[in-house]
């Protein structure tokens, strides 16, 4: 029978801890409790001494139709003015954060405790000791679960920070933080690689996402029903951000929207639906074994580096979401990718340089292959005028893969994955790659675009039976153009090839290949100042 | 305890604590919003404790205070040493621990809610479920399922304890805890056991609370 003593069993040590943290304790309480502040309610209450007070900064004023509440907050509130509000008006509240991440968990776990009737749910101390003793490894949960999900629960967490008033580098923080406190807490299975990554890294590029997306539809001038409708999709878009601007009350609050523009709508936006129909083949040609599904892809693009004043992370970005109907995942396609840091090699004139390190979030999952990954990129973007409406823009990406998933014939034999429920069809790895990408625009509108991507991945955890070699040479291809029709909509065809090579030290290579075609009608529904140009 | 903390040690605890809470004679409230983890020990008496030695276990609550109440909810989960003695040995090494897992709805009484000592105390009431500890390959088609039946039932309770505050957002919590449960028959004869349908247990925890 396992001894749960544990560390005890190491006598002095322990006791000699136990003393340290002792006195730590006390002198801190003893410290802190002659620092405790004791207002009473009528100092809480009353507003403050014009002349002891700096102007409030801009989230802080009240409408002239303030209700005698909005008073009582605002008095509430300038007392507590030395805490800095964020761009929202959001404090920033560090034990909040932490709770709502560890609130999140227990949801999660609920969730599968009391509705899924999961056999990894009966954690406790022993289970999280367990955890803490036998370490990392690899999960077998299915490609969407791993790729998809894990990352939107992350982006939970990220948005716990975020929306209490952290920014991108601490908000990634908390989702590192919440996705460790699951891996060791949350279940019984041992805490695996794949999660944490894929949680704690893409959940802060679909939080920062999500959050800025959110950030876009929230208006804090609205009022009646067209304030409740873009809170409400607000909180579809980001719930914890919802949530916390509902119990602040903040949701209801009439303010002024923050200042800066790239923390509301930037200068430069572009939103785009298409709809239509995707042909997928298998081999040569798209006739050999055809598929044909619906389609509708979304594809918004926040800022330009070109334009952009601010160089916050994500204060660029571009996400693009597809929809498959009827095939084997509705959620087909879904690519993030922030800058983090931006650098003008060349600004003004007709032909300007950036360089930026982005973040890079891929998820791709179809019935022919699976493909995606945790990535940064160190990228070369330019552009070249052609004239007042048509431009060239040109992108030079050498990719880092944190850790890339790809499908492949024989994952199903990895080895170290602890409490198996099922085979995985696809390798775990870090890679490396490089993308080449052109694009022409007519007055911020694409109207064609190209690009090749190539990426190797080594194998860690999949078809590498006990540790032999085993990699990918992927390559993605494809072309795409867009007739317009007046300055909103258009008729659009793209083709894609996916490739793919794969050396396994043990069984034979194997390749694939998987040309696909796009037809679609397409609406630009947003174009802020023009679009990128 | 996990360890041994002699009074020679406690002793630099017990001098600033009380220097500590003298000083500290006016302090604010800790109200509306709060949360507690703790983590602790019990023993197990009654019908259950056929099976059922001592446990580790973990809380975390949820509350909301108006005025001197509180209430919440919060998730208790233990893992108790099962006494495997009468068991064949292929069941007594799978069954060396069992799992309580409970969802309890707490409703509380602070006695001093702007004190340097806030003495409390809490009935609750829950949905108890418990279960060995082993895993299975699961049925494949049905991934994450357990294969084995979780004996379920009710579980209430009483707690009295003690918030320490010692910063402006934070408070040490000590609390002595009693539970019963009463849960689905389990059959013990094959193992030459009396059949059970309950059990209570009384335990200590120890943790901390914080109010955003």
């Amino acid at each position: 029978m396992r001894d749960f003593r544990g560390p005890a069993a190491a006598g002095l040590t322990v006791r000699t801890a136990w003393s340290l943290l002792a006195l730590l304790v006390a002198c801190v309480t003893s410290g802190t409790a002659q620092e405790m502040p004791n207002p009473t309610n009528a100092e809480r209450l009353q507003p403050p001494v014009p002349a002891a007070v700096s102007p409030p900064a801009p989230q802080t004023r009240v409408s002239e139709t303030a209700s005698e509440e909005d008073l009582t907050a605002e008095a509430s509130g300038a007392q507590d003015e030395e805490e800095e509000l964020g761009p929202w008006g959001e404090r920033r509240s560090l034990g909040a954060a932490v709770g709502e991440v560890t609130f999140i968990n227990i949801l999660v776990w609920s969730y599968n405790e009391y509705i899924r009737g999961a056999d990894f749910t009966q954690v406790n101390p022993r289970s999280w000791w367990n955890n803490l003793e036998g370490g990392f490894t690899y999960d077998d949960n299915n490609f969407n679960t791993n790729m998809f999900a894990h990352p939107f629960h992350g982006s939970l967490y990220y948005n716990a920070g975020r929306s209490n008033g952290f920014n991108y580098w601490e908000s990634l923080g908390f989702s590192l933080f919440g996705s460790l406190m699951w891996e060791c807490c949350g279940e019984t299975h041992p805490p695996a690689w794949n999660d944490w990554i894929a949680t704690g890294v893409g959940g802060a590029a679909v939080g920062e996402m999500l959050y800025r997306v959110s950030g876009t539809v929230l208006d804090n001038t609205a009022t009646g029903s067209e304030r409740t409708w873009r809170e409400i999709g607000a909180f579809a878009l980001s719930p914890v951000r919802g949530f916390n601007r509902l119990v602040s009350g903040r949701s209801g609050r009439v303010m002024e929207n923050p200042e800066e523009p790239e923390d509301h709508i930037p200068g430069v936006l572009s939103n785009r639906l298409s709809a239509g129909v995707r042909i997928i083949g298998e081999g040569e040609s798209l006739s050999d074994s055809s598929e044909t599904h619906g389609l509708f892809q979304v594809d918004f693009k926040f800022g330009d580096e070109f334009a952009q004043q601010r160089r916050k992370p994500f204060d660029v970005f571009d996400m693009s979401v597809q929809l498959n109907f009827g095939d084997k995942q509705t959620l087909g396609r879904l690519s993030v990718r922030g800058n983090l840091f931006t650098w003008d090699l060349k600004k003004g004139g007709d032909t300007q340089h950036v360089f930026a390190i982005e973040q890079e979030f891929q998820y791709i999952n179809n019935n022919a292959f699976e493909f995606g990954g945790q990535m940064f990129d160190a990228s070369l973007h330019s552009r070249f005028g052609l004239s007042k409406d048509w431009s060239i823009r040109t992108q030079i990406d050498a990719i880092f893969a944190l850790l890339s998933a790809v499908n492949s014939e024989w994952a199903f034999l990895a080895n170290d994955i602890p409490n198996r429920e099922r085979f995985r069809e696809y390798d775990f790895g870090p890679g490396v790659g490089g993308r080449i990408g052109a694009n022409l625009s007519h007055k911020g509108r694409q109207v064609l675009s190209a690009f090749y991507w190539y990426q190797w991945i080594d194998t860690q955890n999949g078809s590498n039976l006990n540790g032999s070699d085993a990699y990918h040479n992927v390559q993605l291809i494809g072309a795409r153009g867009m007739v317009p029709i007046g300055s909103n909509f258009g008729i659009g065809a793209d083709a894609y090839l996916f490739l793919r090579d794969s050396h396994f030290e043990l069984f034979e290579d194997q390749s694939q290949r998987v040309p696909q075609l796009r037809i679609y009608g397409v609406w630009d529904t947003a174009l802020v100042g023009g679009g990128r140009r | 305890m996990p360890g041994d903390v002699g009074l020679k040690h406690a002793s630099p605890l017990l001098v600033c604590l009380v220097v500590s809470l003298l000083a500290a004679s006016h302090l604010e409230a800790q109200d509306k919003f709060g949360f507690t983890g703790v983590l602790g020990w019990e023993t197990v008496s009654g019908g259950a404790s056929q099976v059922l030695d001592q446990g580790i276990t973990g809380e975390f609550d949820i509350y909301y205070h108006f005025g001197h109440l509180r209430a919440g909810i919060g998730v208790n989960v233990v893992s108790y040493d099962a006494i495997t003695d009468k068991l064949p040995p292929v069941a007594a090494e799978l069954a060396q621990s069992v799992s309580r897992v409970t969802l309890n709805l707490l409703v509380g009484y602070k006695f001093i809610t702007d004190g340097a000592l806030r003495p409390y105390v809490e009935g609750r009431v829950g949905y108890v479920r418990l279960r060995p500890e082993w895993n299975y390959w699961t049925t494949p088609g049905e991934p994450g399922e357990n294969v084995e039946d979780r004996e379920r039932g009710v579980q209430y309770g009483l707690r009295g304890g003690l918030e320490i505050p010692f910063a402006h957002k934070w408070s040490a919590d000590i609390s002595a805890l009693w539970t019963g449960f009463s849960i689905s028959e389990v059959e013990g004869n094959s193992a030459g056991l009396e059949n059970f349908d309950s059990g209570s247990t009384i335990g200590v925890l120890a943790g901390v609370s914080f109010y955003p």
